[in-house]
């Protein structure tokens, strides 16, 4: 028991370690808190910011919604499409792969051409980004369905695709889907801070970091909003991890780590 | 006409790349209510192929399967089929398994687990309703598929190979329970298999297949009294006989490839 308890504090001894080397450098090695911030300077951030810290969150989880909502609703449809319809698979793909590689940021001009500067256009930034994943690894998960379970769904009267796709493709497919989901969501949050860089909006954790803080070479504040950024994304994933492995993968152990 | 099933003159045929190769050269097969026949026949022959148009998963190139007086025409849940492969359904439970076809069917809540549980009892498996196939050894996860199969209350009980995959101490039990099931659910049995042993055991008769283009070359009827010894004379007898037939075969097949 002893063992156990000491395993789960365990984590707290190296958080000590690099918060005490990383104020002892800043305040005797460094010198400059426009290079590198101490810790306190950091804290006292939090204090000082308190007034734009939760409108920025709220409106950083806005684009973020916006973004991972329209992603979830196009590709699914399409993975399913793409992963149960060869053809479509055929005819599909190479677009996809040809639009694939482009960086989400490069479609900055066009979302601001399209959307003006609006929250739209932050979300389909993070569309862009969250959209390829998650179409990647649920299309896998129905292309991979076994033959074996698609025809006992068959003989068990599953007639016609949609029984079929219903009943056996989706719940095959649904941890595909989840592991996408989250690396979709973990590249959404990158191209959040991306989207807010070019003040679609005048709130925003991307938005105050880039263009308020850093011009002013205010890095105390910019390293606690950094970490406001790490933290808040550590909170979705923690919550995601939570309702999905533990809510709906009862039978696959193990497979959302 | 008092057959169960019925298999008029059944060719197949399947394109490859060196052309036309014809895998079923018109077999007739006239099948007792309540019979449990047995199709042997060297491995590669079609037999499998034979199981899976009866169970409307593939067709027949010419020619006609005709149940309770009806043409086969594509899969459907009045023949129940056991596959050689586990074909759980993974993120189902044991009761839900055994509930899909049922489920499928539009039956409501209570009452198809009123049945799921009636099967599940009749292979043995009570107390395990809750658990998930992952839990389950091979031998238990082709009861449930037994279960599963006959829940649908299906006409015709298919089976390719269905204990292939399991051990050969737990093979031996699983046919016992099988053979007390089909006494029990007077259900008819056509059982695919490439065991002698098996055949002799289980079947009141067996059809021996002949090499590439299969047909039927012989049908013999096992007369010996139920319940049967494996190591019994008369047994050792028949397998000799069973033996004779297919060696006949696979000399025919090397001359041919």
């Amino acid at each position: 028991m002893r063992l156990v308890t000491k395993e789960k504090w365990l984590w707290l001894v190296p958080l000590i370690i690099v918060i005490l080397l990383w104020q002892f450098v800043a305040v005797y090695v460094v010198k400059n808190p426009s290079i590198l911030p101490s810790v306190t300077a950091v804290i006292f951030s939090f204090y000082e910011l308190r007034n734009y810290i939760l409108p920025d969150i709220l409106v950083s989880l806005l684009h973020f919604a916006i973004g991972m909502v329209l992603a979830f609703a196009v590709a699914l449809p399409l993975a399913i499409a793409m992963g149960w319809f060869d053809t479509v698979f055929k005819a599909v793909d190479p677009i996809i792969e040809l639009i694939r590689p482009i960086p989400p940021l490069a479609w900055v001009p066009l979302a601001i051409a399209w959307f003006h500067l609006t929250h739209y256009a932050a979300g389909f930034i993070i569309f862009i980004g969250a959209f390829f994943p998650i179409l990647i690894a649920s299309y896998t998960g129905f292309r991979d369905v076994p033959k074996v379970l698609v025809e006992t769904g068959k003989v068990l009267g599953c007639i016609g695709n949609r029984k079929l796709i219903r009943y056996v493709a989706i719940p095959y497919a649904l941890p595909s889907i989840a592991t996408g989901t989250r690396v979709g969501m973990g590249v959404a949050w990158m191209c959040v801070v991306a989207a807010e860089m070019f003040s679609v909006s005048n709130y925003g954790l991307g938005f105050r970091l880039f263009t308020r803080f850093f011009p002013l070479h205010q890095m105390d504040y910019v390293v606690a909003y950094m970490l406001i950024l790490g933290l808040v994304a550590l909170c979705i994933d923690r919550a995601f991890r939570h309702f999905v492995e533990g809510k709906l993968f009862k039978w696959k152990k193990g497979i959302v780590k | 006409m008092n057959h169960k099933l019925e298999l008029q003159h059944i060719t197949k045929t399947f394109s490859t790349a060196e052309g036309e190769m014809s895998a079923l050269g018109g077999i007739n097969l006239e099948v007792k209510p309540a019979e449990f026949l047995c199709i042997i026949g060297p491995s590669g022959c079609g037999k499998t192929t034979l199981l899976r148009m009866v169970a409307g998963l593939e067709h027949p190139t010419s020619g006609k399967i005709i149940l309770d007086g009806k043409e086969v025409k594509c899969a459907s849940p009045d023949r129940g089929m056991v596959f050689q492969e586990f074909s759980l359904f993974p993120w189902r439970t044991i009761l839900k398994n055994v509930e899909f076809g049922l489920e499928i069917g539009g039956m409501k809540d209570k009452e198809r687990q009123a049945i799921a549980e009636k099967y599940i009892a009749l292979v043995g498996l009570q107390g395990f309703e809750n658990h998930y196939p992952y839990e389950l050894s091979g031998g238990m996860k082709q009861r449930v598929a037994i279960a599963r199969a006959l829940a649908t209350e299906p006409s015709i009980l298919l089976m390719d190979e269905p204990f292939g995959s399991v051990d050969a101490q737990t093979r031996n039990i699983l046919q016992e329970e099988l053979l007390e099931i089909w006494k029990r659910t007077k259900k008819t049995v056509l059982f695919v298999t490439h065991s002698v042993d098996e055949a002799v055991y289980l079947a009141d008769r067996v059809a021996v297949m002949s090499a590439r283009p299969a047909c039927l070359v012989k049908c013999l009827a096992v007369d010996i009294p139920r319940p049967r010894k494996r190591t019994s004379a008369e047994a050792n007898e028949f397998r000799a006989k069973l033996l004779m037939w297919l060696s006949l075969e696979r000399s025919k097949a090397c001359v041919t490839v």
